[in-house]
């Protein structure tokens, strides 16, 4: 048992999780922000029409007023403004949580359910508690200057003062938290995977079905003067095609737990994982926003090295020592 | 002097441990639950999942008809949104019955009679179940292998 916690808690850089903090608070920015026209349309349709589901279905019997709505919108995209930037992190995190599963879970009462919407709001269960803002944020900032301060008194007095640490100096729950995102993740793609073989067992595999949703998908879309993939409906002609894919987007989902066993393993399947959501993007035009963007599997990989990475790719300023350009003129 | 501050403790890695199972236990839990039931935020993510046959397919939208036969496609704005899923998700479901498919035929005639342009010559607006060969119809064959009308409207221009 020891063995096993020793492994999850193992540790893992604190700027691998703030790298994660700004991310998944910039995603909900970004995406809350090109959701604003459909959320309030939908606040404001039809009341006959609400259906309220999950947790909004024991507090709520009829649709808030569209006021309200567009209110809790703001509030929503001003906190992730808050937690992407690390200020007021520990009372943020969980208030935009909160203000995600409000706005997300009201869309969804309108009986259309976004389900890349769902590990989203787990991530940010999970980043509510976790101490995802000991760098890398504005909170951090005012820390260590405060810090500074205390110190100079020190120096200057010559007396004792203590100065604040980090809540997890060894980044061991940052390793935890870490783990546990990715878990979270895998887990959701094995349900959808193992919802398919309940639904259509090992059939799914052969390819059959998977041409009859790129049809049905595309061929809707065309009769709803919506934008279709062209590419989708001239390769439904190759009927071999589909069984390496859906072969594929079951291994990708099923097969999803089991690299949680080697770093490496985890990183190939989320490179395979981005590229499934954007097969599906090309054959079906339907974009599940948050693992296409790539911020559902950023834990994964090492952020903490991305300062080093613009230093290096940014072009070296001149030496001190070397001669400067004389003056024109 | 910087004060030490220890590790998370033992009791606080158990605690946290625990929860982040009972988080994933529920996260798993619709697992168990009728494939026919989805919520949100927990989901058994049926997706892609039901078996659907690319032969035979219906589906649910508005044409609008003109007073010579000619038959034009309703843009989503005019039906329900701009998004796709949702304008679905609102004919499917007012396709069901014959009133809730009459009112949104009504509102939607209503919409296309102010909105005039490439409708203008729109006589006629129809909700209808069309089932396609959905393979024949990416080679080129539009025609529906059955239409099946649920409501019909007038479009009086203003």
């Amino acid at each position: 048992m020891n063995a096993v916690m020793q492994r999850l808690w193992a540790p893992l850089p604190r700027a691998r999780l703030a790298g994660v903090r700004i991310l998944v608070g910039l995603f909900v920015l970004g995406y809350i922000s090109y959701r604003l026209p459909l959320l309030r349309h939908m606040a404001r349709q039809d009341p006959d029409i609400f259906a309220p589901v999950g947790p909004l279905a024991w507090l709520l019997g009829a649709p808030l007023r569209p006021a309200l709505v567009d209110a809790l919108i703001a509030a929503t995209l001003g906190l992730a403004l808050l937690f992407a930037a690390g200020i007021l992190y520990r009372l943020v995190a969980p208030l935009l949580a909160v203000a995600v599963l409000a706005v997300t879970c009201y869309r969804s009462s309108w009986g259309m359910l976004f389900h890349s919407e769902n590990l989203l709001f787990l991530h940010l269960c999970v980043l509510a508690l976790a101490p995802a803002a000991e760098v890398w944020s504005l909170d951090a900032w005012r820390r260590s200057r405060r810090d500074r301060r205390a110190a100079a008194t020190t120096s200057a007095s010559g007396s004792a003062t203590s100065t604040t640490s980090p809540v997890d100096p060894d980044g061991a729950a940052h390793g935890f938290t870490l783990r546990l995102l990715a878990a979270l993740t895998m887990a959701t793609y094995f349900m959808a995977g193992v919802a398919k073989l309940r639904n259509a067992g090992w059939g799914w595999v052969t390819g059959d079905l998977l041409r009859g949703h790129i049809a049905f998908d595309n061929l809707r879309k065309a009769e709803l003067g919506a934008p279709f993939s062209s590419l989708g409906g001239l390769l439904l002609r190759h009927a071999w095609l589909f069984t390496p894919l859906a072969a594929f987007a079951v291994v990708i989902e099923v097969g999803a737990p089991l690299t949680l066993l080697h770093r490496n393993a985890a990183r190939v399947w989320a490179l395979a994982a981005l590229g499934f959501h954007w097969g599906i993007v090309v054959l079906m035009r339907i974009p599940f926003h948050y693992p296409l963007s790539g911020v559902a599997f950023a834990g994964l990989f090492p952020l903490e090295r991305l300062p080093d990475l613009v230093r290096r790719l940014r072009p070296r300023s001149r030496a001190p020592d070397s001669p400067a350009r004389p003056a024109p003129g | 002097m910087k004060r030490p501050v220890p590790s998370t403790a033992s009791w606080q890695r158990w605690l946290a441990t625990g929860a982040g199972a009972a988080l994933l236990a529920l996260v798993l839990w619709p697992l168990t639950w009728p494939l026919s039931r989805d919520s949100y935020p927990l989901s058994n993510y049926p997706m892609f999942s039901i078996a659907r046959h690319a032969r035979r397919m219906s589906v649910e939208h508005v044409v609008a008809v003109s007073a010579n036969g000619q038959r034009m496609i309703v843009p989503l704005q005019l039906v329900a949104s701009n998004n796709v899923m949702h304008v679905a998700m609102t004919v499917g479901r007012a396709a069901q019955g014959p009133d809730s498919a009459q009112q949104l035929c009504e509102e939607i005639a209503a919409r296309v009679a102010r909105a005039g342009g490439r409708l203008g010559s729109a006589a006629v607006i129809e909700v209808v179940s069309s089932t396609f060969d959905g393979l024949a119809y990416f080679e080129g064959q539009r025609e529906p292998l059955q239409r099946d009308v649920r409501a019909r409207c007038p479009v009086v221009q203003e």
